[in-house]
């Protein structure tokens, strides 16, 4: 039996690996493994404009040498490999083999929405027999096939809908003509073009108008007063079929249904999103230009698409700490994003986790460290123990570091291998606690840590503190330079979040910042003087040679 | 074109040509390593190319002694001679200034599985065994379906609709979710070894495959024995994949 | 549900038309010699009120929302019940003026309104943002916000069905606007009674339609000059 072995490390590991190795960080190997296996979805944009360049160039150049002629010619056909979408007549017939392949098991035999999986997702895939689609580009209540066809390949974000990018484009759109037809009475009508006012630029002045809209419409009703999905509206919301629904969380652009774009907001402002609460703005705003100044407003609030973080760094201060976490210590700080993801390890299940993403801040001085946490959760939960549970999370480090690396399990540590954390829970604070996985977790006695929280408009700013050194053997000691490994655990206590339904992360590095070593000013200059040596001793050398030879 | 049929810029323009292609000319794009080696090989080439004979040398040669000695390229020269200490010193710095990277892990992806597994106090052979729904041509689309119905409810997070390791929650575990559809994946195992993984999980790998750092649940504790062995069934039909046999002992 | 109203309507208006026509000119009714009809509604039953504590605009919406599923006023009279002619013709801008659906103290008001087909004026007399989201068949649907300096919007009802209205800002707001082929329709008011006016002479179905309790159908002889009396009892 083989056994293949990774090396792991940015570039061996990608050799040898493909697509299923490890690196340092999650992301970074995610991210590489995209890349490398699915970097089929190169940019529309690029793809386009390379396929309306390259032939002309090919032409214009083919005289002055076939090489150069050639080489341009096989660039152009490797780069381009995203075709125009222009809109074709599928063939249902055909997009229902491919229906039953790839879309069945959410969307159902009969296209109601009712596949196997359904009764585990939220949102529940898309009824198609009903004829409601969310995301449309037209002022008529059906979407165009364009506007099909751009979510089936890009996918929702935000849902369990994939982006199909990977299916071939005549998959696409067969899949299309026979996804209409659930609904066929109801695409007879062709559908018009929704006209947007022109386009305003995001200007300073258009953001502060698109505030003053957005509280003049009560966008807070729902989104909340920061847009972050914590509107009093918000637990009352349902869809046209009866179930629970979340705003969206306006400062997290990059899980819009429809795109992080500001023409996709302006459109979902302007028409609605169909079988949701959002309603159409577009008549209902004082001028018809405020449809762009509130999407240029939404789009400030939040970046198109989150940077996460790889390497956590806690940065050496050397003034005292502040517990508050409005201090200003943190606020200079940049925070470190990182994703958190639903817990499907051990039963009950996690499979739309509430919190997504947590921000982390980390400082220490010579005495103490501290992490200061900030994460968005739409209730600040006063747990009762049966429907609303305490909001928690936990920083989650190994007793001892291992040599050789090896960590506890990282679900809460095993039976074997315990766990350290330290944890903050709502209505409780700050405590640490050694756990043998999820079931067996313990607070330790005589705990030092300690910490604040704070809850604004949907978001918790937490702040846990505790010393470097280690009391006893269950906790871990923290050493500048040192690799520790770190990983996260969140529950939002009012979306019923309590025990193994929680949102975790894999192992991550923690490492405080050693004060920075005076080499960076020192080697440079040396290097360079050392070439400049160098260049000048072969020009006098080549000049001497040169002339004797001459 | 006459400046073409000087050796330097021949030499110059495939070097550039070829990194051009190398680098974005294929897709997936190549890891920098792998780049840093066919460019390595291609200069290799093209100083072959040009010191074929002397002539070709020479002509190689020329514009760079030139460079270097004639006296109306003095201006060139000076620049050079700034110029290239300068971008050395700051690559120097990019590197001095580096941030420290996190510890690189060695990792076994496939390790050996073992002979005999317990599942669910059942003795189940690995080692050379083979999936028993097989055996049976008639109900093979039966499996598959309730394969496919299985993989949905529960692998789909991870490992993605179409199979591609891309699934939802993929961005944010390491290591991450395995892409079926890749052929250094189920292509080059066979069933059992499979089976020993989804029964098994994560906890269940030997220690040089980082069995804490995996979330891959062991799926004894939800699945039975046929339907690990459905899932497997739909995992190749869907990719399209035939898994590996187990060699014949000799 | 809605699906088989909107088809029995259709199926009604058929036979009307049919009869109408089979009856030919010599039972049409006399011009404006029409009847009325007086109909009371009534329910044997104790009101069904649900009660919603509310979270917010509470100078407006006040602190606790009251959803009014049966509202039975004195003699067992029921409130907003639709009573309507089954299959009569008539010139459908007979009713004075454009109707309107007022959003007002966080309640659409009235909760249940009855018109002919066309445009309708949805107020919002309320200074706050409501959303006007309607569950239609054989009309679009319209889901369109209404922020507090949008006073008044129109909208189009052209097809004859029973829409209901909702606003997802505060849930428990609940109206009905009943879009009706012709004049003769009524809502009734807390007694339970309402009149239909100008009825034509002669046999004629009548329907009473409620949110919660459904439909129920009796035959009139509809004389002219005269008011003939229908009583209906409504049951869960």
């Amino acid at each position: 039996m083989r056994a293949g072995v990774c090396a792991s490390g940015p570039s061996a590991a990608e050799r040898a690996c493909p697509c299923s190795t490890t690196s340092p960080a999650p992301f970074v190997a995610a991210a590489r493994s995209h890349l490398r296996c699915h970097a089929r979805s190169t940019s529309a944009g690029t793809g386009l404009a390379g396929a309306g360049r390259a032939p002309r160039r090919h032409s214009r150049r083919a005289s002055t040498g076939a090489a150069l002629g050639a080489a341009v010619a096989l660039l152009a056909s490797i780069v381009v490999d995203v075709a125009p979408a222009l809109a074709q007549a599928g063939d249902a017939a055909a997009g229902q083999a491919v229906y039953q392949r790839k879309c069945m098991g959410c969307h159902g035999e009969k296209g109601d929405g009712k596949g196997p999986a359904a009764e585990l997702l939220d949102p529940k895939p898309r009824d198609f027999t009903s004829g409601i689609y969310k995301i449309r580009t037209t002022s008529t209540r059906m979407p165009s096939d364009q506007d099909l066809f751009r979510v089936l390949t890009e996918g929702m974000p935000g849902t369990s809908m994939p982006p199909w990018a990977v299916l071939p484009e005549r998959d696409r759109w067969n899949l299309i003509a026979y996804i209409k037809s659930f609904a066929s009475e109801k695409f007879k009508e062709a559908p018009k073009k929704l006209e947007l006012p022109k386009e305003v630029g995001a200007s300073a002045e258009s953001i502060k108008r698109g505030r003053e809209m957005f509280e003049a419409i009560e966008c807070n009703k729902c989104h909340g007063a920061d847009g972050r999905a914590d509107g009093p509206s918000r637990p009352e919301l349902k869809d046209e079929w009866g179930q629970p629904i979340k705003p969206a969380n306006l400062t997290k652009r990059w899980t819009f249904r429809g795109g992080p774009s500001r023409a996709a907001i302006a459109t979902r402002l302007a028409a609605g999103v169909l079988g949701t609460p959002m309603p159409a703005f577009l008549d209902s705003v004082e001028k018809p230009d405020d449809i762009w100044h509130l999407a240029n407003y939404i789009a400030s609030l939040g970046p198109a698409a989150p940077a996460y973080g790889t390497l956590l760094t806690a940065t050496a201060v050397g003034e005292a700490i502040p517990d508050d976490p409005q201090a200003e210590l943190w606020k200079k700080m940049v925070g470190q994003n990182i994703p958190l993801m639903g817990q499907v390890i051990a039963d009950p299940r996690n499979f739309n986790p509430s919190i997504d993403l947590v921000t982390v801040r980390a400082a220490y001085n010579d005495r103490e460290i501290a992490f200061h946490l900030t994460w968005d959760d739409p209730t600040e939960s006063k747990p009762d123990g049966k429907q609303t549970f305490a909001d928690a999370i936990a920083l989650q480090f190994p007793p001892t570091l291992e040599p050789g690396g090896e960590r506890p399990y990282v679900l809460m540590g095993d039976a074997a291998e315990a766990v350290y954390q330290l944890r903050w829970d709502s209505g409780k604070g700050v405590s640490e606690v050694t756990a043998n996985g999820p079931t067996r977790v313990r607070a330790l006695a005589g705990s030092e840590a300690t910490g604040k929280a704070a809850y604004a408009n949907g978001q918790y700013q937490v702040v846990i503190k505790r010393g470097l050194g280690a009391q006893d053997a269950s906790r871990p000691t923290f050493r500048p330079a040192v690799f520790t490994p770190i990983a996260f655990q969140a529950w939002d206590g009012g979306a019923g979040e309590t025990g193994t339904r929680l949102s975790l992360t894999s192992w991550y590095y923690l490492r405080l910042e050693e004060p920075q070593s005076k080499a960076r000013f020192v080697i440079p200059p040396v290097v360079a003087l050392l070439a400049l040596g160098a260049m000048l001793v072969i020009v006098w050398a080549a000049n001497r040679r040169g002339l004797s030879v001459s | 074109m006459s400046f073409l049929r000087s050796r330097f810029v021949q030499a110059a323009l495939i070097l550039v040509l070829s990194a051009v292609i190398l680098r974005f000319g294929i897709r997936p794009p190549a890891p920098w390593s792998v780049f840093t080696l066919y460019m390595a090989v291609v200069f290799l080439a093209v100083l072959i190319f040009v010191s074929s004979d002397s002539d070709s040398w020479r002509g190689f040669i020329r514009p760079i002694r030139s460079t270097l000695v004639d006296p109306d390229q003095r201006v060139l020269r000076s620049a050079l001679v700034v110029v290239i200490p300068l971008l050395l010193g700051y690559y120097a710095y990019t590197q001095a200034a580096a941030k420290p990277q996190a510890p690189a892990e060695l990792r076994a992806v496939h390790p050996a599985p073992p002979d005999t597994i317990q599942f669910r106090g059942k003795q189940i052979n690995i080692s050379g065994a083979e999936n028993p729904l097989r055996k049976d041509q008639a109900s093979r689309q039966k499996h598959v379906a309730a394969g496919a119905a299985l993989y949905i409810r529960n692998c789909v997070y991870c490992h993605g609709d179409n199979l591609d390791g891309q699934g939802h929650f993929a961005r944010g575990f390491n290591p991450p979710p395995a892409n079926f559809q890749d052929p250094g994946t189920i292509a080059m195992l066979q069933e059992a070894y499979l089976f020993w993984r989804i029964a098994k999980g994560g906890p269940g790998l030997p220690r040089e495959s980082t069995p804490w750092n995996s979330v891959m649940p062991s799926w004894e504790d939800r699945l039975t024995e046929e339907q690990i062995w459905q899932v497997i069934m739909y995992l190749y039909d869907a990719t399209g994949q035939q898994p590996r046999r187990w060699e014949t002992a000799h | 549900m809605r699906k088989a109203r909107g088809a029995f309507i259709a199926l009604a208006l058929v036979v009307a038309g049919a009869a109408a026509f089979i009856g030919g000119p010599g039972s049409a009714p006399a011009q404006g010699g029409g009847g009325t009809i007086e109909a009371e509604v009534k329910y044997n039953g104790a009101p069904v009120v649900e009660k919603l504590k509310v979270n917010k605009d509470t100078q407006k919406c006040g602190t606790e929302a009251l959803i009014e599923k049966i509202v039975v006023g004195p003699n067992k009279g029921l409130a907003n019940a639709v009573v309507s002619v089954v299959g009569a013709k008539g010139a459908t801008t007979a009713k004075a003026g454009k109707p309107v659906l007022d959003q007002h103290g966080c309640k659409f008001v009235p909760h249940v309104l009855a018109m002919t087909p066309g445009e309708i004026d949805v107020k919002n007399s309320d200074d706050i943002l409501h959303n006007i989201h309607t569950y239609s068949t054989a009309n679009p649907s319209v889901n369109k916000a209404q922020p507090k300096f949008k006073k008044v919007m129109t909208e189009k009802f052209d097809k004859p069905e029973i829409i209901k209205v909702t606003c997802d800002v505060h849930s428990w707001m609940l109206g009905w606007v009943a879009v009706l082929p012709h004049p003769y329709f009524g809502v009734t008011k807390e007694n339970g009674v309402t009149k239909i006016e100008n009825v034509p002479a002669g046999k004629q179905k009548v329907e009473v339609w409620h949110e919660t309790l459904g439909k129920q159908e009796k035959e009139v002889e509809v004389k002219a000059g005269q008011t003939v009396k229908v009583g209906f009892e409504m049951k869960k």
